[in-house]
C-alpha cells in the first residue's frame, strides 16, 4: 500500500460528551477505502454519540479527526456533511411521499447543480426489495424496516465518500438485511468509499468484514 | 376639535365604581373563593396605576418633546419585552435584550408609518397620538413574538431529528428549520388574524369603544380602529419575524450543528 496518501478517514483520540458531564476516552481508528470500521461496545458507551461527532452533528471534546488527511477543523461543516452522511438508527422520514423524501436533499443550495436521478433511485429501491409503488405513498405510512432502507437509498443519492451506518438493520428481515448489506458491500468497493458502522449483529461483520473498534 | 362631549366622572362618582368590587367580593365570600385579598389588593393597584398613568400623560402631553416620547416608548418596549420572555415555557434563559430588539424596531417602524404617513399627525411624534398607539402596538406585538419564540423553540426540540438529518445531507442551517420557522410565525401572527376575522362581531374593540363613549362618530371610530387592527397585525408578523430570524442562528454552534441541550443525547 502506499503509505504516502492520506487514509479516506481517521480519527486521533477523538473524544466526545457522554451526558454533560463525561468524556469519553480517546478513540483512535483509520477507514480505507472501500474498507469498514464496526464499532461495538455495551450501550451508554456512546457509540451513536462517536457517530454523531464523527457527522459533525456534536463536537469533539477533545482528539482530531481528518478526512483525507485535513483535519476536520480546517474543512468547513457544510462540505464536510455532503462527504459523511449520517444515517440515523432510527428512520428519520421527512413529511411527503417517498419521492419526496428522496428528492429532498437535492432542493438544497449545495446540491443546485445536482439532479435528482429517480430511474437510479427506483433500482436501489427494487434492489432492496421494496415494492414498486412505493415511490407514492406517504413516508409517514411505511414500517421502520421499509423506512431505514428508504433512508439509506436517500443518502446513497447524495453520493457521499462516507456512510455513517447506526444498527440500520435491526428491524429488518433476513432477506432484506442481506440485500442492504450486499448493496452496501458494491458501494463501498465501487469508488473508493467508506463506512463506519455500529451493529450488535455478529452476521453484519462475517458479510462485510471490517476492524473493530471497542468502546468500553 | 377637543371632544368635548366627554361625560366627566367626579370623585364620588368613581368611588361608588367601588361597589362593583363590593359585589364581587361578596360573591368570593360567600363561596370561599379566597380571593377577597387578591380581588381587593387588585383594585387598590388599578386605581393607583391608572391614577399615575393619568397624571403621566397628561405631563407627557404637555411637553410636546420628541425624545420624551421616544423614551417612554423605549421603556415601554423594555417592559413589554421582558413580560415576553417570561411567558415562553419552552425557552429558558432567552435574552430579553433580544426581545427588546426586535420589538422596539417593530414598534418604532409601525409607529411612524401610522403617525406619519396614516394619520399624518403633525408632529408624527404627538404625544396624545404616539404613546397609545405604541402601547396597542406592543400589547400585541409582545404576545406575538412570545407565541412564536416558544413555539421555534418547541418545534425544534420535537423535531431535533429531522433537522440532524436535514443537516447530515447538506442543508443549510436556514434549510434544515425551515419547516420549523414557518411553524413559529404562523403561532405569531395567528391571534392578530382571528382578531381580525372577529373583530366587531364578538365584541367593539376597547379603543372604538372608548372613542365612542368620548362622543366620536362610530364611524370615525370604526375607521381608526381598522387602522389599529392592521398595524397590530403588522408589527406581531414583523416582531415575530425579526426575533425569529434572530433566534435562529442561537439554535446553531459555531459548527452549524443544533446546540447541544436542543438535540439528541443518545449514548
Amino acid at each position: 500500500m502506499n503509505s504516502l496518501a492520506p487514509a479516506l478517514f481517521s480519527a486521533i483520540g477523538l473524544k466526545f460528551r457522554i451526558g454533560l458531564q463525561n468524556v469519553s476516552p480517546g478513540t483512535t481508528f483509520v477507514l480505507n477505502r472501500s474498507k469498514t470500521v464496526w464499532i461495538s461496545g455495551p450501550s451508554g458507551k456512546g457509540k451513536s454519540t462517536l457517530l454523531r461527532t464523527i457527522a459533525r452533528l456534536a463536537e469533539p471534546a477533545g482528539g482530531d479527526m481528518f478526512l483525507q488527511g485535513i483535519s476536520w477543523q480546517n474543512i468547513a461543516a457544510l462540505s464536510w456533511r455532503m462527504r459523511i452522511v449520517y444515517i440515523q438508527q432510527k428512520p428519520v422520514l421527512f413529511r411527503g411521499t417517498v419521492r419526496e423524501n428522496l428528492r429532498k436533499p437535492f432542493s438544497f443550495r449545495c446540491r443546485a447543480s445536482a439532479v435528482f436521478d429517480e430511474k437510479t433511485a427506483e433500482i436501489l429501491l427494487s434492489r432492496l426489495l421494496l415494492p414498486s409503488d412505493i415511490m407514492d405513498r406517504d413516508a409517514i405510512s411505511l414500517s421502520v424496516g421499509e423506512g431505514a432502507r428508504v433512508t439509506l437509498v436517500r443518502a446513497l443519492l447524495v453520493d457521499p465518500e462516507i456512510l455513517l451506518i447506526d444498527e440500520i438493520t435491526a428491524a429488518l428481515d433476513r432477506e432484506s438485511r442481506d440485500e442492504v448489506i450486499s448493496l452496501v458491500k458494491e458501494w463501498l468497493l465501487a469508488d473508493g468509499r467508506g463506512v463506519v458502522a455500529v451493529s450488535h449483529d455478529d452476521r453484519l461483520k462475517e458479510l462485510l468484514p471490517g476492524s473493530e473498534i471497542v468502546l468500553e | 376639535m377637543e371632544p368635548s362631549q366627554v361625560i366627566p366622572i367626579s370623585d364620588a362618582q368613581l368611588a361608588f365604581s367601588a361597589l362593583l368590587v363590593v359585589i364581587s367580593a361578596g360573591v368570593s365570600a360567600v363561596f370561599r373563593l379566597g380571593l377577597v385579598t387578591s380581588l381587593l389588593w387588585g383594585t387598590v393597584r388599578c386605581f393607583v396605576q391608572l391614577s399615575v398613568v393619568g397624571f403621566l400623560l397628561t405631563w407627557i402631553f404637555g411637553t410636546q418633546s420628541p425624545l420624551v416620547v421616544m423614551i417612554v416608548v423605549a421603556l415601554m418596549c423594555g417592559i413589554a419585552s421582558r413580560t415576553a420572555t417570561r411567558r415562553t415555557p419552552n425557552v429558558t434563559d432567552f435574552p430579553a435584550f433580544l426581545a427588546f430588539v426586535s420589538l422596539a424596531s417593530s414598534t418604532y417602524l409601525v409607529l411612524v408609518i401610522v403617525s406619519a404617513v396614516i394619520i399624518r399627525a403633525d408632529p408624527w411624534y404627538t404625544p396624545r397620538i404616539a404613546i397609545p398607539i405604541a402601547g396597542m402596538i406592543l400589547g400585541n406585538a409582545a404576545n406575538g413574538i412570545a407565541l412564536s419564540i416558544d413555539r421555534l423553540y418547541a418545534e425544534v426540540r420535537s423535531r431535533r431529528d429531522e433537522v440532524e438529518a436535514f443537516l447530515t445531507l447538506g442543508a443549510t442551517r436556514w434549510e434544515a428549520v425551515r419547516d420549523c420557522v414557518r411553524e413559529a410565525l404562523r403561532a405569531g401572527m395567528t391571534p392578530a388574524i382571528n382578531s381580525l376575522m372577529l373583530v366587531g362581531v364578538v365584541s367593539i374593540p376597547g379603543m372604538m369603544t372608548g372613542q365612542i363613549l368620548a362622543g366620536a362618530n362610530p364611524a370615525e371610530a370604526a375607521r381608526y380602529q381598522i387602522v389599529v387592527m392592521l398595524m397590530v397585525t403588522a408589527s406581531a408578523a414583523f416582531g415575530s419575524m425579526m426575533l425569529v430570524g434572530i433566534s435562529c442562528l442561537r439554535l446553531f454552534t459555531p459548527d452549524d450543528a443544533l446546540r447541544p441541550e436542543l438535540s439528541t443525547s443518545k449514548h
